[in-house]
């Protein structure tokens, strides 16, 4: 009879144990299985980091001494990509562009390690292609909840390239084929009459 | 009296009462977390968005603005107000076109000539001495008024011909302060030298010549394309003069932006565009000093218009 009573003892024990454990289980599961798990964003953190890339377009676009505009002509023709970037498909990919902007993006997102694509959009020549892209810095494929932040700039006829050894010459008068470069190549092209060279939308993509 | 039987259920009851407390824990904790992340998105970011809109916007007419008055000086003021509201359209439409393809939002841009004002740009477009067209060499191209306002002020100097031993010099005054430009250039100097005596105290700095030329923004403070910077008119605040002396010793071209008044500078100097004659220089072309622009952008969640008065110059 004794033996039997201690059975029931372990049996008991055991069964209360394995109810405890599944509940702590079930409990440490529940709480990570929450809207920002598995690497995904949640919807607040979205809106901070939607907020952080928009803040990190507009002070880039309002630096006096290199902004957004002169980043998109910092352009290398012997590269055919912007100048000390990695190569034409990437851009500076995981390198730090250069200026305000790229220290921006190094001290908002280099440390907390979200990934980032930055594309420029502009319009093709008349507007009769609708709208092309160059890549400025890829890092991979924005996952399906990335967030986006663009922001405009406006290029000008009269303008030049900025990149080291470009010299004198204007928007206008470089090739926007790149077989056929003769008069050197920037994929820009010139979208309208006028002083107007193009509009160009800067994505930055956050993920 | 509690029985060894009644201990172990006990024991028993108390771990389900405790899963209870667990899963209940559980359940609200992880409701908590869904609440806080599927509340409603703040406005701000679509405000922030709006605002950098409109800064490029404003900052895109301004300098489309400039680009025409500074295309041509044989026309009329109802010229370059036309040109510039054709030009103001394009930048509306491509802008318009770019916005609808990223994010199906609609922006219109006008240009109301209207209320618009319109400027004089004192302007010598060949290569000559900065003398006046009664070949005086000190003389004031700027002379001082309470309604005058100076907004930009360009020299295209070529370096060859600039004197290495007399300096020609930029004198500005405004109500209560003035600043002087020495422009010279050493013997066998490729730079041109700058002393700067202003409000700020004085600075001496040389600029680099590019195929001999040396393009000054005297207003701003920069010569374009060097790394050359100096205290610009801009230091000067309200209505100024604009003197010259030695101007015999200098050669290039220049312009100067003021806002026009009732006497000047029409008085002072030809019309660029009289009778398709070429006008004795410097002279006078038109401008838009400040236009009224309309904007209004229709978007998903964002839906406004805006109408503000931009002056083109003195930013």
């Amino acid at each position: 009879m004794k033996d039997n009573r201690g059975q029931m003892y372990t049996l008991e024990g055991v069964i209360g144990s394995l109810v405890i454990i599944s509940a702590v289980v079930f409990a440490m599961q529940s709480v990570v299985i929450t809207p920002s798990s598995g690497g995904s964003v949640g919807a607040a953190e979205r809106t901070d980091i939607r907020q952080q890339a928009n803040d990190i377009l507009l002070l880039a676009a309002q630096n006096d001494t290199f902004d957004l505009s002169r980043q998109i002509r910092y352009w290398s023709q012997s590269k055919r990509t912007f100048y000390e970037a990695l190569n034409p498909r990437l851009g500076y990919a995981s390198r730090r562009p250069p200026g305000e902007f790229g220290r921006l993006l190094n001290r908002t997102f280099g440390v907390s390690a979200p990934e980032y694509n930055v594309i420029l959009h502009y319009r093709s020549r008349n507007g009769s292609e609708g709208t092309n892209s160059t890549p400025l810095l890829v890092q991979g494929n924005p996952e399906d909840n990335a967030v986006v932040a663009t922001h405009t700039v406006t290029l000008f006829d009269n303008q030049t390239l900025t990149a080291p050894g470009t010299g004198g010459v204007e928007l206008w008068e470089y090739d926007t084929d790149p077989t056929d470069s003769d008069d050197g190549y920037y994929p820009i092209p010139d979208a309208v009459d006028g002083p107007v060279y193009n509009v160009v939308e800067v994505r930055l993509i956050v993920w | 009296m509690v029985t060894s039987r009644n201990r172990a259920q006990l024991i028993l009851i108390g771990a389900l009462l405790l899963a209870t407390v667990i899963f209940g824990l559980s359940f609200l904790l992880n409701s908590l977390l869904f609440s806080s992340s599927t509340g409603a998105a703040p406005t701000g970011v679509a405000v922030t968005e709006t605002t950098d809109l409109e800064f490029e916007i404003q900052r895109g007419v301004r300098s489309l603005g400039i680009r025409v008055n500074h295309d041509s000086r044989n026309r009329t003021a109802g010229e370059v107000a036309a040109d510039f509201e054709d030009n103001v359209t394009r930048f509306s439409r491509l802008l318009s076109e770019s916005k609808a393809a990223s994010e199906s939002t609609v922006v219109r841009v006008e240009y109301e000539n209207a209320s618009s004002t319109v400027g004089s740009r004192i302007v010598q477009t060949k290569d000559a001495e900065f003398s006046a067209d009664d070949n005086s060499a000190d003389w004031t191209p700027v002379p001082a008024s309470p309604s005058v306002t100076v907004g930009w002020f360009t020299a295209n100097v070529k370096l060859q011909n600039l004197s290495g031993t007399n300096t020609f010099d930029v004198t500005a005054t405004n109500a209560s302060d003035q600043i002087k430009f020495e422009l010279s250039k050493g013997i066998n100097s490729s730079n041109l030298s700058i002393d700067v005596d202003g409000p700020g105290g004085t600075k001496s700095v040389k600029c680099g010549a590019t195929n001999g030329r040396v393009l000054l923004d005297l207003y701003g403070g920069t010569a374009y394309g060097t790394s050359c910077s100096f205290p610009g008119l801009r230091t000067l605040t309200g209505p100024m003069s604009i003197g010259f002396a030695d101007a015999g010793v200098i050669e290039g071209r220049y312009a100067i932006v003021v806002n026009r008044s009732t006497s000047q500078p029409a008085t002072l100097y030809d019309v660029c565009s009289t009778g398709g004659t070429p006008a004795k220089e410097p002279c006078a072309a038109p401008v838009i000093w400040s236009a009224n622009v309309s904007t209004s952008v229709l978007g998903d969640g964002i839906e406004y218009s805006n109408a503000y008065n931009m002056t083109l110059y003195r930013d």
